[in-house]
């Protein structure tokens, strides 16, 4: 039986919420952008009033303000976004119940079946935009398509407020002309592989032997031909966000650090941001993944994997520690670190260790994220947050 | 069941959002035993001012009296309409804390 998948993508999500909470805001160029003073001073937002005088996502605040000087700028302020977020997923909810959110503002819907409920699928997505511009003030592209990548290709091509139909028979006439950066998946690395075999368009792609993509890319090369072609059997699963697989803390630093002492302090903080959560969703995990970005914004990933999973910051500040040591030079300038838990696994039974030191260090976490649950953030931290290098509590 | 792996290695997703997207109003700190005199209901006191911001503690049962007093009697209809366990979580969700597994039982009688 075919399917019908709608993709419901936000308009400049951010900047539309903020116009609508204060309509005197619309028809103005609205900006949400980082703290430059916390050298997170990129724009993140732009309604299309500010994309029209040349703002784009990724610039820096100044560049903006530079460009659009009578822009209204405002900081992300996340608690908003993730509150219009699930009012519109429950509005989508109304529909049907298999809603998958993608992103805070994207979300895919599989309506099949729904024709006899609400009527054909550009009637169900004309009442969806309404109801989610009626209700929430928010306007969005919606892309039909008979499977989720044709779905979400589809909702790109009319931005902003659109509404677009893509099956499958119209995948060579609009989908292949189209630069194979534009193709779900593809990145500027991938771009740049697939140049060197000749392969600049989406129909390139579609038509170059699979065989040898499967050689050089491995399982990805057939998925990237497979998406070429317009086939994608992915269904749209609400329960997909149950399982958890990673969960993980990045912070940018306000000056570079240099000194692995200084980076630890740092690891210490976000490590314990991590073990909470995993304990929070009662997970514990096994791969620790340490990530650290230089002045130059070069990229290093590391992981480790340990020989029991665990849901203790004091085991994953260890990992992290290790990997530090033996994967970054001492005095090399840092400006962002990351931390992460990977392998995650639900924590059903323990072995206990034999004089009882683990169980003693969980209590004592456990009871530190239940006065931070109750009392707020501050209300128990680690010493080391104090001193100059700590950014939690600064 | 066909794979997912496509969209599930794809998506970004703030924790924070999902667990809106997953948890229930049964879940949810705002979601109290509303007693009024004669009956017990369930409601949402999130926008109930004191309780929404927690600058007043939520407690387990909240009497009628109290939403009538400092939201009105339009306060305690719109806490009364948002009783439904069972609804999506909203924006103004929070966790509950300890003493939830003891409501969930409640719940699933």
């Amino acid at each position: 039986m075919p399917r019908t998948i709608f993709l419901a993508d936000m308009n400049a999500f951010y900047a539309s919420v903020h116009q609508a909470l204060d309509p005197s805001l619309k028809g103005r160029p609205v900006i949400v952008g980082g703290d430059p003073q916390k050298r997170h001073g990129v724009v993140l937002a732009a309604s299309y009033e500010a994309k029209a005088r040349g703002v784009k996502t990724g610039m820096t605040v100044y560049e903006a303000e530079r460009l659009c000087p009578e822009g209204v700028f405002f900081r992300p302020q996340h608690h908003l976004y993730l509150s219009f977020s699930a009012r519109i997923i429950n509005i989508m909810r109304g529909f049907t119940p298999l809603v998958e959110p993608f992103s805070v503002d994207e979300a895919f819907l599989d309506v099949t079946g729904c024709e006899k409920l609400f009527g054909p699928p550009v009637e169900i997505a004309k009442k969806l935009k309404k109801r989610i511009r009626e209700e929430v003030g928010v306007t969005c592209s919606i892309g039909i398509g008979p499977n989720k990548l044709l779905a979400k290709m589809a909702a790109g091509l009319q931005k902003p407020d659109g509404l677009t139909v893509l099956g499958s028979e119209d995948v060579p006439a609009r989908l292949w002309p189209l630069p194979v950066r534009e193709l779900f998946g593809v990145g500027p690395r991938y771009e740049h592989h697939l140049k060197l075999f000749n392969i600049h368009t989406i129909g390139d792609l579609a038509k170059f032997p699979v065989k040898i993509l499967k050689k050089r890319f491995g399982v990805y090369g057939e998925v990237l031909w497979r998406c070429a072609n317009g086939i994608d059997e992915s269904p749209v699963d609400p329960d997909s966000l149950e399982r958890v697989k990673s969960v993980g803390h990045q912070i940018t630093l306000p000056r570079d650090y240099r000194t692995h002492e200084e980076i630890r302090v740092v690891i210490l903080e976000l490590a314990d941001l991590v073990a909470e959560r995993a304990r929070a969703g009662g997970y514990a995990g096994k791969v620790v993944v340490l990530s650290l970005k230089d002045a130059r914004f070069a990229w290093l990933s590391r992981m480790k994997t340990l020989p029991e999973r665990t849901d203790l910051a004091r085991d994953i500040y260890r990992a992290a520690g290790e990997l530090l040591a033996r994967h970054w030079p001492d005095g090399w300038p840092v400006r962002m670190v990351g931390v992460a838990l990977g392998g995650l696994a639900p924590v059903k039974m323990e072995q206990p260790t034999l004089f009882g030191e683990r169980e003693k260090i969980k209590r004592s976490e456990r009871a530190c994220d239940r006065i931070r649950s109750r009392f707020g953030e501050r209300a128990v931290f680690r010493a080391a947050s104090l001193t100059k290098a700590g950014v939690r509590h600064a | 069941m066909p794979d997912n792996s496509l969209w599930e290695g794809h998506r970004i997703f703030l924790p924070e959002l999902r667990e809106k997207v997953l948890k229930r109003c049964r879940d949810c700190r705002f979601f109290v035993k509303i007693r009024g005199r004669e009956e017990e209901r369930w409601g949402c006191v999130a926008g109930v001012p004191g309780y929404g911001t927690l600058r007043v503690r939520v407690p387990e049962t909240v009497p009628a009296v109290e939403i009538l007093k400092k939201a009105g009697k339009d306060g305690l209809f719109g806490a009364l309409s948002r009783g439904d366990p069972e609804a999506g979580a909203c924006g103004l969700y929070r966790g509950r804390q300890e003493n939830w597994k003891a409501k969930e039982n409640v719940f699933h009688k």
